[in-house]
């Protein structure tokens, strides 16, 4: 029963948000460090892991929000412009993922890639690449602050206009696609508003209108009448019904929920998810405020978080180089993360990707499998470049494969597995292959 | 321009000036030391140093050597009566399958090894981590030793080597492999013999010699090697090896005429015209296409593969598919002073295997190739002819991309039959052009990334008679692009119509007063784009921009003599291309480094790219006429001019030297 107490302690409203201090039994080490680099991040190298075991949790926590400067990441940062203009939306997928590998500041990647999922548009309805592109940067830009200038900006964003259908809304014909989707699936989820509250919202979205790949504000195309939203009457205009929205209660619970499933992953007890909700609220929705104090929790480092979540492809994948130190072809990594489910810029419909299960169906292992063996083969077209040579050092056969386990398991694995890994007497960098097709190697 | 000196004022990328010497009478060996070839050629020879004297005619072993004969191939009847010099092709066996050919390897090697090619090659990772690794150490230790031992820096030793006439040969000699074998008449063979007798002993016990008749192999692992008068033969084969000695038996020393290297089937005295067609170069190449085929289970993707999808069959007219037919292919590859050429020669299959979609021979006129074109290509086609046989032109393989090609095409052209009703409006030559990019109207702008202009130029096969249906066709496709625009809120491209010259052009665009783009639209690729059309004089012109449509207008129209008409040319002129590529020189880093490149390793590579078309002024590639029998390319690689003068060339060294 000392099991249950313990996670009645941690899910304790009280407590679950207390700084987690390292103890004798359960001290900062290269596991619990790698969780916060997988967590925050994409996964890291060995020697990044070793850095932030040396620098402390609050010194490592602090580097995920204050990167230091990194030619490397300003120049391809400084590329997206340009391959956006040549009008090719896998491209930008490509530039996207290599800049996850890349980047220093991972975190501001992860929350991206969270609010592509979130505020979810298909390039292939939108079909404009500088629109998705701008999307995209204002979840880069704005996805790290306050969540309602975010929302403010999806609100306007032309990506989300011309997806919703609503790039001509005016007086007297508004469209409700947007104001549903907004209380739906964007800010505070089913069952926290009525028909009625849409009917009205939709006025108050009324004046958006898309010119080319930009979007305006026009007031003589807004319907200016008092609307009633959520029991209040007001002249709500875009920006207003948005901060509205934030004031219900629902909408700091929806958020506290998606970052939790993101960054803690277990399934919370309600009591928890609302003192995360208060958090966010006392936070004043600043998204970097609220995973700072959540980074350092007892929450975050119990051991029921780590590994607690299936990896989605482009964790798997991304991490997967990152631990190698590898870079690849990023054309054809966009293409096999597409292959795995997951093909940035074109998610299945308005409510993101269903995740969990469902990145592991039997279609898509197969191909994370393929991914494996074409690393581990050295296959021309994945082109992933490494230094086994190095990795391989004077390590005995043994010692590599330990050595590997640390990189891609970042924990022990089950003496069985070992052994059947060990029992490979083949070429050792088919270990790369049989490692990250492990199931431990799909939970992040 | 071969055996002159170097031009005043051509900087030949090859030149001592830039660090490469200029040999006449050269061509550029691939650097056999940097693909790791210079082991086993070192090992080569070793193994035929025989530290014994050459034969004299004195001791030709022809009669005392009846083991030999008993093994060898029987050479023709002529050989045992004729008193003519008998070609030392004859030496390699009629089942040669790949023969290099070189008159003047030495020169080759000491020009490329001095150049500035090779100073990137060393400054290379792949040769950085070659020569950090274990066969790197053994070359080096090789290069100290040889180095030592002759007094001379690596590049003179191999130049020495190397220097006079060589063959190298892969031999269907039983099996599947093929196996190598090297006849090899150095210009100083006591420079050689020495130089192989004092290597050899460091062999070892890897060494040993054996008489066979007179003549003594030298044998180091697989490696058998001798010496017939100043001639060295070697080869992995023994048998191979000793067929060949009883050849040279056969023969008679003094009457063996060493300018001749071919083997009998690329040779004229072997019957074949290929040889004589292919030219006399410093450099020749010899594949026995068929016979090669044969030895792989009658499959050779590699010649045609690359070559076999719809856009090449147009290219090619279908001479992709007979050059995978082909039964022998033989290049002379030539570097004069300004230029490097390369020509090429395969007999192909009997003709009527294929639907080559040439035209019938005769004078037609072209536009004339606008003077500052980026580059060119011209070919006499039958569209309409190549739309019907499609399916026989391009590989199997890219039948599924041809039949989604068709399906397009129809979406496009719904109601048309596009080859009766679209393509043969076209007649005779297919002409299209990149030329220089014009600035955008407004000038506001500057697209990203900055593509050149094209232009197509189509004879009409009734004059103006169809003009109509063809600027319908062109409403068409634009038609398509507004969809496009107005699914991305664009406004859509209207057309305009503009007389210059006395000939309207038709250009669809955005409206001139939202130029340069549409209210809204982020620059793109797509700025680079105003569709234009033009009809004059019977021709047909479609281009990406307006001004590409005017340059094809001031260009105007020649009659060359049929004779001077090309099937397929192509002719690009590296200093515009350059200057394109140089405005798009982060596009080109950006691509790059989505490749897996380093953002480092991206610069350096399109710096190189830069550096490596710098040396260059034009390519031109020349697809013959249609010879009933051949088939013929000729490729020419035109080096930039330079302000700095090259030096003269050192006269040759001695044949006769001694260390």
């Amino acid at each position: 029963m000392a099991t249950v107490d313990a996670r009645a302690l941690l899910f304790d409203p009280q407590t679950c948000l207390e700084p987690w201090l390292p103890t004798t039994s359960d001290p900062w080490n290269r596991q619990k460090a790698a969780h916060l680099l997988r967590r925050a991040g994409f996964g890291a190298s060995p020697q990044s892991i070793d850095h932030a075991v040396a620098a402390g949790p609050a010194a490592a926590i602090e580097a995920l929000f204050t990167p230091t400067e990194d030619p490397t990441t300003a120049a391809i940062d400084a590329m997206g412009p340009r391959l956006m203009r040549q009008r090719n939306i896998d491209r930008v997928a490509a530039w996207w993922l290599r800049l996850m590998l890349e980047t220093n500041h991972p975190l501001r990647e992860r929350l991206a890639l969270l609010w592509h999922g979130h505020f979810a548009v298909s390039a292939d309805k939108v079909t404009s690449t500088a629109a998705i592109y701008g999307q995209l940067e204002l979840f880069r830009s704005a996805g790290f602050g306050d969540l309602r200038t975010l929302a403010r900006g999806v609100v306007h964003d032309p990506a989300m206009l011309r997806f919703l259908d609503a790039d001509r809304i005016r007086v007297g014909h508004p469209n409700e696609n947007l104001a549903r989707e907004l209380f739906e699936l964007f800010l505070l989820g089913i069952g926290n508003y009525t028909e009625r509250d849409i009917q009205e919202a939709a006025r108050a979205l009324t004046g958006l209108r898309l010119s080319g790949d930009r979007s305006e504000w026009v007031e003589r195309y807004h319907d200016t009448s008092a609307k009633t939203v959520f029991g209040r009457t007001a002249a709500f205009t875009p920006d207003t019904l948005v901060h509205h929205c934030f004031e219900q209660p629902a909408a700091a619970r929806f958020f506290a929920t998606t970052l939790a499933r993101e960054f803690v992953g277990s399934q919370l007890p309600d009591e928890t998810l609302e003192t995360l909700a208060a958090l966010l609220r006392k936070e004043e929705f600043r998204v970097d405020r609220f995973l700072r104090v959540l980074f350092a929790s007892r929450l975050f480092f119990d051991a029921s978080s780590i590994r607690a979540r299936i990896a989605s492809p482009v964790e798997f994948v991304i991490g997967t180089l990152r631990a190698l130190d590898a870079r690849a072809n990023s054309n054809t990594l966009a293409r096999q993360v597409g292959a795995m489910g997951q093909r940035l810029f074109h998610p299945p419909g308005v409510q993101g990707w269903s995740g969990g299960t469902d990145w592991i169906s039997s279609g898509r292992i197969i191909a994370r499998n393929q991914f494996g063996r074409s690393l581990a083969s050295a296959d021309e077209e994945l082109g992933a470049q490494f230094d086994w040579e190095a990795l391989c050092g004077d390590r005995s056969r043994s010692a590599l494969l330990d050595h590997l386990i640390v990189r891609f398991i970042s924990a022990d694995l089950p003496a069985a597995v070992r052994d059947a890994l060990v029992a490979h007497d083949g070429d050792p960098r088919d270990w790369i292959h049989l490692l990250i097709t492990l199931p431990e190697a799909q939970l992040v | 321009m071969r055996g002159a000196v170097a031009s005043v004022g051509h900087r030949n990328p090859l030149s001592p000036e830039s660090g490469v010497a200029v040999r006449h009478n050269s061509v550029v060996l691939p650097p056999l030391s940097r693909f790791g070839l210079v082991v086993p050629l070192s090992l080569l020879l070793v193994a035929s140093a025989t530290g014994v004297s050459p034969l004299s005619a004195a001791q030709s072993p022809a009669a005392q050597s009846p083991a030999a004969q008993s093994t060898a191939a029987q050479p023709p009847a002529a050989l045992h009566t004729s008193t003519t010099p008998i070609p030392l092709a004859t030496f390699f066996p009629s089942n040669t399958l790949f023969l290099i050919e070189s008159t003047d390897g030495g020169a080759l090697l000491s020009g490329l090894l001095d150049s500035e090619i090779d100073d990137r090659l060393v400054a290379s990772k792949e040769w950085r981590e070659f020569i950090a690794g274990e066969k790197g150490k053994e070359l080096r230790q090789g290069l100290f030793f040889l180095t030592a031992f002759t007094g001379r820096t690596p590049t003179k030793i191999f130049a020495g080597v190397l220097e006079g006439k060589t063959g190298f040969a892969w031999v269907a000699q039983g099996g599947t492999t093929p196996q190598p074998l090297l006849i090899h008449q150095p210009s100083d063979a006591d420079f050689v013999r020495n130089l192989i007798g004092a290597a050899l002993k460091f062999a070892g016990d890897r060494a040993r010699t054996e008489v066979h008749g007179g003549v003594t192999l030298t044998i180091v692992d697989d490696l058998v090697s001798f010496w017939f008068g100043d001639t060295l033969v070697a080869g992995t084969d023994r048998e191979l090896v000793l067929s060949t000695l009883a050849r040279l038996e056969e023969a008679d020393e003094t009457l063996i005429e060493s300018s001749l290297l071919r083997a009998p089937r690329f040779s004229s005295a072997g019957g074949s015209s290929l040889a004589s067609d292919v030219g006399d170069g410093p450099l020749r190449l010899f594949l026995d296409v068929e016979a090669v085929r044969t030895l792989r289970g009658g499959t050779l993707p590699e010649l045609a593969g690359p070559l076999a999808n719809p856009l090449a069959s147009i290219l090619f007219g279908g001479d992709q598919q007979r050059l995978r037919e082909a039964e022998t292919l033989c290049a002379a590859v030539d570097l004069a002073d300004d230029q490097l050429k390369i020509h090429l020669v395969a007999a192909p299959a009997p003709r009527e295997k294929v639907h080559p979609c040439y035209l019938p021979e005769g004078a037609r006129t072209v536009v004339r190739t606008p003077s500052d074109a980026i580059a060119a290509f011209q070919a006499g086609r039958d569209l309409a002819d190549w739309w019907e046989s499609r399916l026989e032109l391009v590989d199997q393989s890219a039948h599924a991309q041809m039949a989604k090609f068709s399906t397009d095409i129809g979406n496009l052209f719904g109601g048309k039959d596009f080859g009766e009703e679209v393509l043969a409006l076209t007649d005779s030559t297919i002409q299209f052009f990149i030329l220089p990019t014009a600035p955008h109207p407004t000038k506001s702008i500057t697209p990203d990334p900055l593509l050149p202009g094209f232009a197509l130029a189509l004879p009409l096969a009734e004059k103006d008679a169809r003009a109509g249906e063809l600027q319908m066709l062109f409403q068409t496709l634009v038609s398509f692009v507004n969809i496009e625009r107005t699914q991305r809120g664009l406004e859509p491209w209207l057309f305009r119509t503009d007389v210059y010259e006395g000939t309207a052009i038709t250009t669809a665009g955005p409206m001139e007063k939202r130029d340069p783009l549409s209210k809204g639209e982020t620059p793109g690729i797509e700025a680079n784009f105003r569709p234009s059309m033009a009809l004059r004089e019977g021709f047909f012109f479609l281009g990406s921009q307006p001004d590409a449509v005017r340059r094809l207008i001031d260009s105007g129209f020649e009659t060359p003599l049929p004779a001077a008409l090309p099937n397929g040319e192509i002719v690009v002129h590296a200093a515009p291309l350059l200057s394109i590529l140089t405005e798009n020189r982060e596009a080109l880093i950006a691509n790059s480094v989505l490749e897996g490149n380093a953002v480092g390793e991206a610069e350096a590579k399109i710096a190189g790219l830069f550096a490596l078309l710098g040396l260059f002024d034009a390519l031109r590639v020349e697809v013959g006429s249609a010879d009933e029998k051949d088939w013929a390319v000729e490729a020419s690689l035109h080096f930039a001019k330079s302000d700095v003068t090259p030096p003269e060339v050192s006269p040759k060294p001695s044949s006769k030297r001694s260390f």
